[in-house]
């Protein structure tokens, strides 16, 4: 396709919301209100447009991209470039999130602008809320993997933003916290994936990364039987477990219902929580790689399904029941991804999102008209039906569509879902394209029990929701509000949703279009033969209508829950949501601040001790001292003036000699510097005659090359080149007649022979022709001489007896003043480099 | 016309001046003298600028000049420095007088001739013209520092100045003897020639270098010549303070940077080991030492300004030290830092007259609290000077610093070792640096102590202190240009 008329309609959907973020963030503050909504409505309602319009365009298996510019080039070891550009791809997967996204993000933007019609910070909610728009436009369109990790930060922003949007409630702050941490965790992962992924396969493009799977079915790491594919569809769901909010990083999202209420059915319910199943159908090629990450997801998956599924079931606020349910609902979808049916999970993604919203939205509306602050408590409502009609049936089709009764949008889906683990569960066989998929039958079991009881508990806190809610009579005096058409309308097209977005999915003559193409964005696995059968079907509508009958039984005409009083303890546990925030406070929180308080006083009190406290005290002695040097007295500070003058005669005045012994291709030398004014003379055998200045002293600089001639008759030195010592200096020994030992340091313990270690085996001494060595070694002779100028060896360690010369340096100043000094320098002579055994550094050493 | 060029900032400086000393003869009523000697100012500053980018030829300039005075283009770029600390200053300094009640003409006369007998100082190619500028310069700003008589201290600081202003030039005119007794001429470039043919006295010789340095050390204040300076400094008025740090020090610094170019660089006086870069390195460390351990305890801020200048004397002697290694770029780093150290302690001086009005100095760090809160246009300016100051990116004292501690650094050895300590130091000058913008931003005046009024606004005075941040500024993010043209005069300099 390509058209490039068409692709800046990808641009124009991304920016469109972007503009109203800025139009509301820079200047809400000098706009009336109407003129914020009319941007923050009309910009994402032109977002829709434009998205709808690309969508319609584009035909199964067909892909619209904006190429955008290059934004970065990743530099990889070998001199490859992986470009990352900034283009925006729509195919049928992204396209439908697309539409769905900017259509229900249009319909909460004109439900809010009722919903939050008091509020103060009216513009700052809606520039939040048209970011998060942008941010979420950003991921589902990012051709790319980094591009779509902006996506990814930038909704965890906006979701932090929102949820935390009361800030002076500092619960509230704290749920917002709570949700941008546990989302850094899961972040941290896809990052690591994106790391493997640009070394493995070079590339970040999705298009590419899914056609180089292969690549991935490399051990991930030496000798570990998991693949790369493994791995990296293990790091990417767990980077979902935390955006879609997934045993174990759940608990953010009942909290994150601290936040407005229309935030909560788009960001909490509709569309950020479910890019996780977005991730991973862009990436199906990847998970489909590995049936064990596979397996690993559906078991998450359905115990996320089951336990979040009868948590709600206790829950008596409604966004409380309602987030327990989108957990519930998107382990539905994990599971289906969990079988390798990414198409069915997108399908639930689509129906969940209609009728989800419904139901936040609807309760928005119920909490809006009876006035309560933050969560309406289901004791204090009912009997809401008769004055809020339009509401109470919206929220009923929602109830209906969420329960999955037959013929309503949740009951297609689900059904897609439940078919597909029945699938596993019954083993029949499964491929993705030419790949089997290999679950073990046992998980398919499981998870299809798990998912069945899950379904049984959606049906009953659904219609407990709705029966405590709007039948029986009302629990509280309050007289409700009325809700207004900005409100409503949202409510009604919600409802039309949740029933018609199912027949999508039928066959139908004209509609198969959209699950066709769907299907042929993703690998789906697919029984190898046949398949089907309705049992899945009847399962699934038998567990909704139980879940039904037994909250009419329950709930017809009770006027207090008595879910408590059956359940008991166990209710209990099921309000504290199985007690896990308390274990991950105690597992995580409370070892984690044990370590901060302890690196916090470790830096308090011993660090700032250190660093801080003590040159603290050197500075502020120096101030002390530097300050009392300034008497303030003239004839002081004259004379300070002066000895400084007279320090800087010093340096010329007083006698300094420098001089270098160097040691060189075997050959020793002495390098006497440049200096202006001072000259040099030097005797080097101490004969009385000078070798340099016979005629008068000569100015530097001046090299001397000494001679074993130069050497004094009857000394030496012993000079040891441990062979583990490197380019280091020899070790070098004045010896006596009396007998030294070697120590194990100066032979070099590393090269000695085994059995000599820690015995101090050498001993030296000397005699009248030379060196006597005497060892106790094994292959060593017991005892040899060593002459001058030669060497022997000890195990590697080389040792060579130097001649001693002992050099007299004589420097004039340009004063006339004299300065001697004498230097003994063991000669290192030629030989000392010859008949290497070893490869050793240098004899001359390390210049 | 090559003469004219080659001298037109001096004599923009001269013939403006003398006319303005005429002109004030005759005026019935006060004229704007701040703005008509920052105008002035400003003239020399634009042929300084306009002579480095076009640059003299020296071959067609008389002998009768070039025997005493350079015309390369260092000798430019450090008439330009001058320039722009002078414009600073004059601008700011004149609502300092008005404000306080002490207006007196002879001030700007003073501040003019002052900074061009720096120039001739900074260019001086003669052992007599590097004394006649020195005693130029500093007389009028014994002169300055003493305007304020009704003040003790003020008579203090300018006699403990003149004394010991004195005694340092007599030991530089004490050290050019030896130099001229040793060498037979008092040209640099012919004792120079003298030095490479080995046809000087030796021990004159290098008595006579040591007390030439010496005195221009005084002069830079480095220790343990510095003990002037916190008297000088205090005692003087605000701008007068600027002026000694903006104006003097430098001027001293470009002059020891050309003594030390056109008479050791390359000969075996330099060598690291043993000859002056070690004796430089020496002073740079003990200034650095005393200079930022005896800011940290002072509450008044004009002495404050003293020992960092005493400190950043160190980090640039580092800088000339390191001549020896890499001359022109090391050379090119010191008259960098020139220009940032100038600008900031402009700067900072500017802003300091801002916060006071008549009868109420604001001198003291504890004069300061609040002001941030009360006065941000004002408070901001000192705080940018400040960082610039303790070197802080993105202020031009960063770069300047950056600059010089890298050349140190790449010289090896010891030089080395000293950049690692002036980074340490420099470290512990943010305590004071950052004291005064702790004072301005976080604290509150105690209670029953006077709140620092600032003086109303006043054209001249805004205009100094917005030159003064749009400098400093400028000069860190986009160094470039001037890195660029410092690298130029260096070349100029070292012929």
């Amino acid at each position: 396709m390509g058209d490039s008329t068409l692709s800046i309609l990808l641009l124009l959907t991304v920016l469109s919301p972007l503009a109203g973020a800025i139009v509301s963030g820079a200047f809400g503050s000098k706009l009336p209100r109407t003129a914020i909504s009319a941007v923050a409505v009309g910009s994402i309602t032109l977002s829709f447009v434009f998205a709808a319009i690309a969508y319609a365009a584009i035909g199964a298996g067909e892909a619209l991209v904006y190429e955008g510019y290059r934004w970065i080039t990743i530099p990889l070891s070998g001199g490859r470039e992986v470009p990352i550009e900034f283009a925006l791809r729509m195919d049928a997967l992204s396209g439908m999130m697309t539409v769905m996204v900017t259509g229900i993000a249009a319909l909460i933007h004109l439900f809010s602008t009722g919903y939050m019609s008091e509020e103060r910070s009216y513009a700052r909610y809606f520039a939040h809320l048209n970011f998060f728009t942008f941010s979420m436009l950003i991921l589902v369109l990012a051709s790319n993997l980094p591009l779509l990790f902006v996506g990814w930060e930038g909704v965890g922003l906006a979701s932090y933003l929102l949820i935390g949007f009361w800030h002076s409630n500092l619960a509230y702050e704290a749920a917002a916290r709570k949700a941008f941490i546990m989302n850094r965790i899961g972040d941290l992962a896809v990052l690591v994936a994106i790391f493997i992924i640009v070394q493995t396969a070079g590339t970040l493009d999705f298009t590419e990364i899914n056609a180089s799977v292969a690549l991935f079915d490399a051990a991930a790491i030496d000798g570990l039987s998991m693949t790369k594919a493994t791995l990296l569809a293990l790091l990417l769901f767990w980077g979902c477990t935390a955006k879609s909010a997934q045993i174990p990083l759940f608990t953010w999202l009942p909290d994150a219902m601290a936040g407005p209420t229309p935030v909560s059915a788009l960001i909490h319910a509709a569309t950020m929580v479910t890019s996780g199943v977005y991730l991973a159908a862009r990436m199906s090629p990847v998970f489909v790689s590995s049936s064990t990450a596979l397996t690993v997801i559906l078991l998450v998956g359905a115990l996320t399904a089951l336990v979040a599924g009868l948590v709600a079931v206790s829950q008596n606020q409604m966004k409380k029941v309602l987030a327990f349910s989108t957990v519930s609902q998107l382990g539905f979808m994990f599971a289906a991804i969990g079988v390798g049916a990414f198409s069915a999970a997108l399908f639930h993604v689509l129906t969940h999102a209609f009728f989800k919203a419904l139901l936040f939205l609807g309760s928005g509306a119920v909490m809006y008209a009876v006035g309560a602050d933050g969560d309406a408590h289901l004791d204090q409502l009912g009997g809401l039906r008769k004055k809020l009609t339009v509401t109470a049936i919206s929220f009923l089709i929602g109830v209906v569509a969420l329960a999955g009764i037959p013929l309503t949008a949740g009951f297609f889906s689900k059904d897609q879902i439940l078919h597909a683990v029945f699938g596993v569960a019954s083993g029949e066989a499964l491929a993705a394209g030419d790949r089997a998929i290999e679950i073990p039958g046992w998980a398919g079991v499981a998870a299809l029990t798990m998912l069945l009881i899950a379904a049984i508990a959606t049906a009953f806190y659904a219609f407990k929701l709705y029966l405590r809610t709007f039948e029986g009579e009302p629990r509280s005096e309050v007289e409700p509000k009325a809700v207004g058409r900005s409100m409503t309308l949202p409510l009604v097209v919600l409802a039309v949703g949740s029933i018609a977005a199912g027949y999508l999915w039928l066959p139908v003559e004209g509609m198969e279009y959209f699950a066709e193409s769907l299907r042929a964005s993703v690998l789906d696995a697919l029984p190898v033969e046949g398949g089907g059968g309705m049992l899945a079907m009847i399962l699934g509508t038998a567990a909704a209508l139980l879940g039904l009958g037994i909250a009419f039984g329950m709930y017809r005409g009770a006027t207090e829950d008595p879910l408590p009083n059956k359940l008991g303890k166990a209710n209990e546990l099921l309000m504290a949501n199985l007690g896990i925030d308390t274990l991950y406070r105690r597992v995580f929180i409370a070892p984690f601040g044990a370590i901060s308080r302890f690196v916090r006083s470790f830096d308090r009190e011993t660090v700032d001790a250190l660093f801080v406290a003590i040159p603290a005290l050197v500075a502020r002695g120096g101030a002390w001292a530097v300050t009392r040097l300034q008497s303030g007295v003239v004839h002081a500070q004259g004379t300070l003036i002066a000895v400084g003058v007279l320090l800087l005669f010093g340096f010329y005045f007083y006698p300094r000699l420098s001089y270098e012994v160097i040691h060189e291709g075997g050959s020793s030398a002495i390098l006497l510097p440049e200096s202006y004014g001072t000259r040099y003379r030097v005797d080097l055998d101490g004969d009385g005659r000078y070798e340099l200045g016979a005629e008068g002293f000569e100015s530097g600089p001046q090299r001397i090359q000494i001679a074993n001639a130069h050497a004094v008759e009857g000394e030496y030195r012993l000079l040891i080149y441990p062979a583990d010592r490197g380019a280091d200096e020899p070790i070098e020994i004045a010896l006596s007649g009396s007998p030294t030992m070697l120590t194990e340091r100066q032979l070099g313990s590393h090269y000695l022979p085994k059995g000599a270690r820690g015995s101090r085996p050498v001993v030296v001494y000397q005699s009248e022709e030379g060196v006597r060595i005497r060892t106790n070694l094994p292959d060593e002779d017991g005892e040899r001489t060593l002459l001058p100028g030669r060497q022997t060896l000890i195990g590697t360690t080389r040792l060579y007896l130097a001649p001693l010369a002992r050099v007299r340096i004589e420097a004039e100043n340009a004063f006339g003043h004299v300065t001697t000094e004498t230097a003994e320098i063991a000669l290192r002579g030629r030989s000392a480099g010859s008949r290497r055994v070893i490869p050793l550094p240098s004899a001359g050493g390390a210049r | 016309m090559n003469d004219f060029f080659a001298l037109l900032p001096l004599f923009s400086i001269a013939a403006f001046g003398l006319l303005l000393l005429v002109v004030e003869a005759f005026a019935k009523e006060r004229l704007d003298w701040e703005i008509l000697t920052g105008s002035i100012f400003g003239v020399a500053l634009f042929a300084a600028i306009g002579a480095l980018f076009a640059p003299v030829d020296a071959s067609g300039v008389s002998e009768s000049i070039t025997r005493y005075l350079s015309v390369d283009r260092g000798a430019f770029l450090s008439d330009a420095l001058i320039a722009l600390g002078g414009l600073i200053t004059a601008l700011a300094a004149g609502p300092y007088f008005k404000e306080h009640g002490l207006e007196r003409v002879e001030a700007y006369f003073l501040l003019l001739f002052s900074a061009l007998g720096g120039m001739v100082f900074a260019r001086a190619e003669d052992l007599v013209t590097l004394f006649i500028g020195l005693e130029m310069m500093s007389l009028g700003v014994y002169a300055l520092v003493a305007l304020r008589r009704t003040s003790a201290r003020a008579v203090e600081g300018a006699v403990k100045y003149f004394l010991l202003g004195s005694f340092g030039g007599a030991i530089l005119l004490f050290g050019s003897a030896l130099l001229y007794g040793s060498a037979g001429t008092t040209s640099l470039v012919g004792i120079r020639e003298a030095l490479d043919a080995s046809d000087v006295v030796e021990s004159l010789f290098v008595l006579g270098t040591v007390m030439l340095l010496g005195g221009l050390a005084i002069k830079v204040a480095a220790a343990p010549f510095h003990t002037w300076a916190p008297d000088a400094y205090q005692g003087a008025m605000i701008p007068v303070t600027g002026f000694m740090s903006a104006v003097v020090k430098t001027a001293a610094f470009a002059a020891l940077v050309r003594v030390l170019a056109v008479l050791y660089v390359g000969t075996s006086l330099m060598e690291p080991s043993t000859g002056l870069p070690l004796l430089l390195g020496g002073l740079a460390l003990l200034s650095m030492l005393v200079g930022n351990l005896g800011a940290l305890r002072q509450e008044n801020i004009k002495r404050l300004l003293a020992y960092s200048g005493v400190a950043h004397a160190g980090y640039l002697l580092l800088g000339v030290a390191a001549i020896f290694a890499n001359p022109e770029a090391n050379a090119a780093a010191v008259y960098y830092y020139l220009f940032t150290y100038a600008a900031g302690s402009a700067l900072v001086i500017a802003s300091l007259i801002s916060f006071g009005s008549r009868g109420r100095e604001a001198v003291d760090v504890g004069d300061l609290a609040g002001l941030g809160r009360r006065h941000p246009w004002l408070a901001f300016p000192m705080a940018v000077g400040m960082f610039s100051m303790l070197g802080f990116p993105p202020t031009g004292g960063f770069f300047g610093k950056l600059l010089v501690f890298r050349g140190a650094a790449e010289a090896g050895g010891i030089f080395a070792f000293l950049a690692l300590a002036a980074i340490l130091l420099s470290v512990v000058s943010a305590f004071y640096y950052l004291r005064v913008v702790v004072s301005l931003y976080y604290r509150e005046p105690e209670e029953g102590q006077l709140e620092a009024i600032p003086m109303g606004s006043d054209a001249s005075l805004s205009l100094a202190i917005g030159l003064g941040t749009l400098l400093v500024i400028l000069l860190g993010i986009y160094p470039a240009p001037l890195v660029e043209l410092a690298s130029l005069a260096a070349r100029g300099l070292l012929g």
